[in-house]
């Protein structure tokens, strides 16, 4: 691009955090406004979601468009942009009339018990009512504007994006306060009458008008970085200025002027006094209030019962393929076919780990994936397993008709399972060797093919899978679950097909009654009592994320989970395995373990053996245990120590989820494009040029604030757990008081858990799976 | 609170005493050839670790940007008895670094502006740094050289702070919704 207008013209940013706040500010918004345009259509025009999205509009053009990547080389660029986040985003925001679509788009849980105790709680109401009054909304909106203006102030903002982003924050905050009582966004009330509204865009007029024509008429420039900055096509910094200044002035006061006007000509004529609305013509606040939530009971906000929770199925094209067979079954082949090509290049391959696709896409991207897709949607891996097939073909090969032993009917041997794999998985290096990898991929396919060929149900995925058992785990924290509709269509069921099957079609061989069901735990997602249900009652419904780590209440074929200390172990070897795999890849510790491979003459399995005794055994065992004891007797509880722990170890499972997830996307991200070049050197060996040639030294989607993401992921597993642990608490303990004593021995175990985690994300870290490594 | 106060002013005015633009502070500004170059650098104070360094190559006589040039920056230390190695860098291995600090190709659309040539540098410890930025464009080609200060990478609870105010907040936002939760008083907020 050699022509400077084009570069320009296409200097465009995409600031992830505003952006992802803007998409979801307008997902919510429509998403409430198609709820309330079928229950109040005379409130809610479409010109009411065309002004909301215009003024989200406006806004991301604001801070992504070349006005951000020009507004330090040029005033005047900065001071439409100014303008944009002053007078043109805020009342087009408001113009949609933003409060109840939002409340009624959020997820309604979110809304009822997060945002619902603050809307009614008394201190919140008063600062609403000081925060939108004329005179502060007045006041906070010239004295932003003014303050940024001062020179040391604008200088401050132009040198740091840090203050730079405060600045334009204050500039819409204090926007969409001034806009809020001349717009007054139904169902808000006015304080003061329409005729205030005239002396009050006047005196904002006079405020910015002062301040214009000081920058249009001073005749040395205000703000030393446009003096010094270069001069593009020539521009004096002065002129600048004072163009900036008229910027300013004209279409600045006219978007003061022509609302007064506009007011005034309304007011003074007769006949179009304005239409009070009908919660305006409500005088008592309380009644008002009721008015509201009644409507947001009919929108489904308040009531459980008036729209079930958002369904993915119900989504069309994406709810269709979903549920379709044959949609899960062409991924479930692609899915296989990948890992027979993995498994052969990774025996037939180069051994370089980063040249392999048994190095690259197991270990990296499938790994990154999963977890990604389990924050965001659920297990679907699961869904789509490769081993599938190798499960179906045992069954028509073999009996599949023995049953598993009792005593195996648990999670004991798939934690050992577990901890045998984290164990190979470093003693061996097995994601520094193809060949090794590839032998897995065979050994899965074999144990697959034999178990669910030899026993009745799905005995493998339940009993057996690491990786099954570690997508069990993690999708407790998945917004989505496998649920019913209605209880009441189950309450009336007498069939149970859920469960028993409707022939052909098999029901839910993991033993989960529908009915019963209440989280993701042994769950695979495959859609079994979907297609079984004759009342097609069951979805893929939204729920509270998180929440089934502290609901006490027995679940379908898992009971309660702190009657299940096998469950327990699993969880606590998933937690602390994750924190010890990802310490196995940091300089510290791999100097310590070659210190005492060295030092103890020992080979390094043992050694890795001894580490995970101790980081994943011993110190955890003796920290949950001791944790458990001090939480007993601080709260003064009687229940069994082996119960209290149980329950309280499914409270770790966000800390343990944040590990994987800042470890594993870290991975994903600093090896992005291994697989291509890996894929082309596939190509060329089956004599497919048109590919191209490996570049190997390819680059990665690893951007510098990787670090600053592991560290929010990892805040957000901590505050996850310390909130699972204070509502363990809450059963535990029958006083508050009560609550907070039993809760406080968990909170330092997550404090130090979290200590640990973060100094591991600060260590060098070994590159693995790239060629950097 | 004199003292927070006395600390707070200075940080606010060393801060405004750099002269700033695209969010960069001005390493260069001046002419060669028939260039005329301006340097920025990111972040604002240079610390051991990833920078920011950028350019705008502008025509000598009409200021207008060129964009079809190649340019190439070299950094060297510069103060070797001063240099000191980082006590603590962030994890590289997030980047995509340049090993060679010889040969650092800058390329257009490398940031938001795109009539600016940049690349992302790993200085890898403090001291002066000088750095050099090669210009080709047509048969011409030109040099620009300038010094950079470098000061020794922050320690992390100094670079990355303002990311752990995240558990406080969270905090603070469960007592509130305790608060506001035991003091409830309308059917609202009812289950």
């Amino acid at each position: 691009m050699s022509d400077p207008a084009d570069a320009v013209f296409s200097s465009w940013s995409i600031p992830i955090v505003p952006s992802f706040g803007i998409l979801l500010s307008l997902a919510f918004y429509l998403r409430g406004w198609v709820r309330l345009q079928f229950q109040v259509p005379d409130r809610f025009p479409v010109w009411r979601l065309l002004a909301f999205t215009g003024g989200l509009a406006a806004f991301f053009v604001a801070i992504a468009s070349p006005l951000d990547a020009f507004a330090g080389l040029l005033l005047q660029v900065h001071m439409i942009q100014h303008l944009l986040l002053l007078m043109l985003a805020p009342p087009l925001i408001l113009a949609g009339a933003p409060y109840l679509p939002v409340l009624a788009g959020l997820p309604r849980w979110f809304t009822r018990d997060v945002l619902g105790p603050f809307l009614v709680w008394e201190p919140v109401k008063r600062i609403g009512r000081v925060l939108f009054h004329p005179l502060f909304t007045g006041a906070a909106f010239a004295a932003s504007n003014l303050l940024w203006h001062i020179p040391p102030l604008y200088e401050l903002a132009l040198g740091s994006p840090g203050w730079h982003q405060v600045e334009h924050f204050s500039f819409l905050f204090t926007g969409l306060l001034f806009w809020w009582p001349l717009v007054q966004p139904w169902p808000s009330r006015p304080v003061w009458p329409r005729w205030a509204m005239i002396p009050y865009l006047l005196v904002a007029d006079l405020q910015n008008t002062v301040l214009a024509a000081f920058l249009s008429f001073y005749d040395r420039v205000l703000y030393p970085s446009y003096e010094r900055g270069p001069r593009l096509w020539g521009s004096s910094p002065l002129a600048d200025q004072g163009l900036a200044g008229t910027i300013m002035w004209v279409p600045g006061s006219l978007m003061f002027l022509v609302p007064a006007a506009f007011i005034a000509i309304r007011f003074l004529s007769p006949k179009s006094a304005v239409r009070p609305s009908e919660f305006a013509k409500i005088r008592s606040p309380q009644k008002r209030e009721a008015g509201i939530v009644q409507l947001l009971r009919r929108v489904g906000v308040q009531s459980r019962h008036a729209h079930g929770p958002f369904d993915l199925f119900r989504i069309p094209i994406v709810g269709s393929a979903l549920r379709s067979r044959l949609f899960r079954r062409g991924m479930q082949a692609a899915m296989f076919l990948l890992a027979i090509a993995i498994a052969v290049d990774g025996f037939l391959g180069p051994q370089t780990s980063p040249m392999n696709l048994a190095g690259v896409l197991p270990w990296t991207h499938w790994r990154g994936m999963t977890v990604i897709a389990l924050l965001v949607m659920g297990n679907f891996f699961c869904m789509v397993c490769p081993f599938t097939f190798v499960r179906d073909a045992g069954r028509r090969f073999l009996p599949a008709s023995w049953t598993w032993p009792r005593p195996l009917r648990t999670k004991w041997l798939a934690a050992l399972l577990v901890a045998l794999y984290l164990w190979a998985y470093e003693a061996f290096s097995l994601w520094n060797s193809p060949w090794l990898t590839a032998w897995i991929i065979v050994g899965y396919f074999l144990a697959a093919f034999w178990i669910d060929g030899l026993f009745r149900g799905a005995t493998f995925c339940k009993y057996v899978c690491p990786i099954g058992q570690f997508h069990f785990v993690q999708s407790l924290v998945s917004p989505f679950e496998v649920k019913i509709r209605s209880a009441d269509v189950c309450h009336t069921c007498k069939t149970f097909d859920c469960i028993r099957g409707r022939n052909p079609q098999r029901g839910c061989e993991l033993e989960l009654f529908q009915a019963k069901k209440k989280s993701n735990f042994d769950c695979t997602f495959c859609l079994d009592c979907v297609h079984a249900c004759p009342h097609d009652n069951v979805g893929l419904l939204a729920v509270a994320p998180l929440k089934d780590v502290w609901n006490g209440e027995p679940r379908s074929s898992v009971g309660r989970f702190a009657n299940r200390p096998d469950v327990a172990v699993l969880v606590l070897v998933f937690v602390f395995g994750a924190l010890t795999n990802a310490a196995g890849m940091i300089a510290p510790v791999g100097a310590l373990m070659s210190q005492a491979q060295t030092v103890f003459d020992l080979p390094r399995p043992a050694v890795v053996a001894l580490f995970l005794l101790f980081g994943m055994v011993l110190i955890p065992g003796l920290l949950v245990v001791g944790t458990g004891i001090a939480s007993r007797k601080s709260g003064k509880i009687s229940v069994p120590l082996s119960q209290l722990v149980s329950d309280f170890a499914m409270t770790l499972v966000p800390l343990g989820f944040a590990v994987w997830m800042a470890h594993l996307v870290f991975h994903l991200f600093t090896g992005s494009h291994t697989p291509i070049p890996v894929i082309q050197r596939v190509a060329n060996s089956l004599n497919m040029p048109f590919f191209g040639k490996p570049d190997w030294a390819i680059h990665s989607w690893a951007f510098p604030q990787l670090l600053d993401f592991e560290i929010i992921v990892l805040e957000l597993g901590l505050l996850g757990s310390l909130y699972a642990a204070w509502k363990v608490a809450r059963r535990y303990g029958t006083a508050t008081r009560r609550s907070w004593l039993v809760f406080a021995p968990w909170s330092i175990l997550d404090l130090l858990f979290f200590v640990i985690a973060i100094w591991i994300v600060f260590q060098p870290m070994d590159m693995r799976g790239t060629m950097v490594s | 609170m004199m003292r927070a106060t006395f600390i707070l002013s200075y940080l606010l005015l060393a801060l405004v005493r750099i002269s700033w633009a695209d969010g960069g502070a001005i390493q260069f500004q001046g002419d060669t050839g028939t260039f005329h170059v301006t340097v920025f650098t990111r972040p604002p104070i240079l610390h051991a670790g990833l920078i920011d360094i950028t350019l705008l190559l502008q025509e000598r006589s009409d200021l207008n940007p060129l964009l079809d040039a190649k340019v190439t920056f070299v950094l060297t230390a510069q103060d070797s008895a001063t240099t000191q190695a980082a006590l603590w860098m962030p994890p590289a291995c997030a980047m995509s670094k340049t090993a060679d600090l010889s040969h650092i190709p800058a390329e257009l659309g490398h940031g938001e502006n795109r009539l600016l040539y940049g690349s992302v540098v790993q200085i890898p410890s403090s001291g002066h740094w000088q750095l050099k930025a090669r210009i080709q464009r047509d048969a011409e080609s030109a040099e620009i050289e300038t010094l950079l200060s470098v000061a020794p990478a922050p320690l992390p609870p100094l670079a990355y702070w303002h990311l752990f105010l995240l558990i406080p907040a969270g905090i603070s936002g469960f007592v509130l919704h305790q608060m506001a939760l035991g003091r409830k008083t309308h059917p609202a907020a009812a289950r």
